[in-house]
C-alpha cells in the first residue's frame, strides 16, 4: 500500500503514539513532505474511525437493564483476602488478653528461655539455628540475569548461555529458527 | 501503624533514589549484531571477546554485521534498527540491588509488530542474548550487553 520502504513501519509507530525524541522528530519531518506516509496515515486514521463506530454499535446491542442488579449481588459478600482476616483476628485476639502484655516481649522472652533449656539440654542449638541461615548458594542466584516477563509473538526457548550464564532468548522463526 | 508504613515507603524510595544516583546518569548499552551461519568455518576477529560465548549456539561460522553504543538516560527508550527491517527498542528502567532492570522490545515487519518483549533483570556490566531470526542465509544472534557507571 506505502511506496515507501523506511518510513512506512516508522509511520505506523508514530500514529500509535510509540515514537519519541529525534526519531519522532525525524518521521514527522518526513510525513509532512511525503505523500505516500500521509495517505498511509490517513487511512489509519480511518481504519482508526470505523474501528470506533463499530464497537459503539456493539455497545448499544448489549442490554445493560439488569446491570446493577448484578453488581449488587456481586457485592453483597465480597470475600476479604486472607491477610485482612488475618489482622482482624489478630485485633479480636489482642482485645481478648487479659494482662495486656506486649506480645512481641512476650514471644521473645518464650523464644530465650526454650534455647537456654535445650542449650542446658546439650541440644546443639548451633546447627540447629545455622539451618534457619540463608543458604549461599541460593543467594548467589541473584547476581545472575533473570528474565522478570516476557512475551513474544511465536514460540520462544530460554536457557542460559554457559559461559557467562547471559540469558538467551531464542526467537524460532519459520525458515531456519530451530533452536541451535 | 499507617504512620509507619508510611516511613518505611519514604525510606525505601529513598534508598532507591540514592542507589541510582550513585550508579549514575547514564547506561551504556551495545548492542552487536551477529550473523551466524554453516556455510563456512569463518569466525569475524572482532567478535573476539564472545568467542566463548558463541561457541553455545553450535554454528561453524560467525560475522559481526553491526554494533552500535550509545549512552542511554535512566527510563529513556533508544531505537536500535538491525539488518532485515528490525527494530531494537531498549529501556534501562532502574538500577537496584546492584542489578539494571532493562526492558527489551524487538519489532519486526512491514508494518512494525512486537515480535518479542521481555523485562530482564542483568547484573551490572551484563549481557542478554536473542536470536533465531533469519537474516540471508543464516541466523541473527544479537547480544544486548549494559553498563552502568557505579
Amino acid at each position: 500500500m506505502v511506496n515507501c520502504p523506511r518510513y512506512e513501519r516508522l509511520a505506523a509507530l508514530l500514529y500509535d503514539g510509540e515514537l519519541h525524541g529525534p526519531l519522532r522528530r525525524e518521521v514527522r519531518a518526513h510525513v509532512a513532505g511525503c505523500v505516500a506516509c500521509t495517505r498511509w496515515l490517513a487511512a489509519l486514521d480511518r481504519l482508526h474511525e470505523v474501528l470506533l463506530q463499530e464497537v459503539d454499535s456493539q455497545i448499544e446491542r448489549i442490554d445493560f437493564s439488569h446491570f446493577w442488579e448484578q453488581i449488587e449481588g456481586k457485592l453483597s459478600a465480597p470475600p476479604l483476602p486472607w491477610f485482612v482476616r488475618f489482622r482482624l483476628q489478630w485485633a479480636r485476639w489482642q482485645a481478648r488478653q487479659p494482662l495486656g502484655i506486649p506480645l512481641g516481649a512476650a514471644a521473645a522472652a518464650l523464644l530465650l528461655a526454650a534455647l537456654l533449656s535445650l542449650s542446658y539440654l546439650d541440644f546443639p542449638v548451633d546447627s540447629f539455628l545455622s539451618s534457619f541461615r540463608p543458604n549461599p548458594s541460593r543467594l548467589a542466584t541473584y547476581s545472575q540475569a533473570q528474565i522478570e516477563s516476557l512475551s513474544a509473538a511465536t514460540t520462544v526457548a530460554l536457557w542460559n548461555e554457559p559461559i557467562s550464564n547471559a540469558p538467551v532468548i531464542w526467537i524460532e522463526d519459520d525458515r531456519d529458527g530451530a533452536v541451535p | 501503624m499507617r504512620t509507619h508504613r508510611l516511613a518505611l515507603l519514604c525510606l525505601m524510595g529513598t534508598l532507591t533514589w540514592v542507589l541510582q544516583a550513585a550508579a549514575g546518569d547514564m547506561v551504556e548499552v551495545r548492542i552487536d549484531t551477529v550473523l551466524a551461519t554453516n556455510a563456512s568455518q569463518d569466525f569475524d576477529n572482532r567478535l573476539g571477546d564472545m568467542r566463548r560465548q558463541l561457541s553455545a549456539f553450535r554454528f561453524s561460522s560467525y560475522r559481526l554485521v553491526q554494533e552500535e553504543r550509545r549512552q542511554v538516560g535512566w527510563g529513556k527508550q533508544a531505537d536500535f534498527f538491525l539488518p532485515g527491517g528490525r527494530f531494537l527498542q531498549v529501556v534501562p528502567k532502574e538500577y537496584v540491588n546492584e542489578q539494571i532492570a532493562l526492558q527489551v522490545m524487538l519489532l519486526e515487519g512491514s508494518t512494525p509488530t512486537s515480535l518479542m518483549s521481555t523485562q530482564v533483570r542483568m547484573p551490572n556490566p551484563g549481557s542478554l542474548f536473542i536470536g533465531g531470526r533469519s537474516h540471508q542465509e543464516g541466523t541473527l544472534i544479537i547480544r544486548i550487553g549494559v553498563a552502568a557507571e557505579e
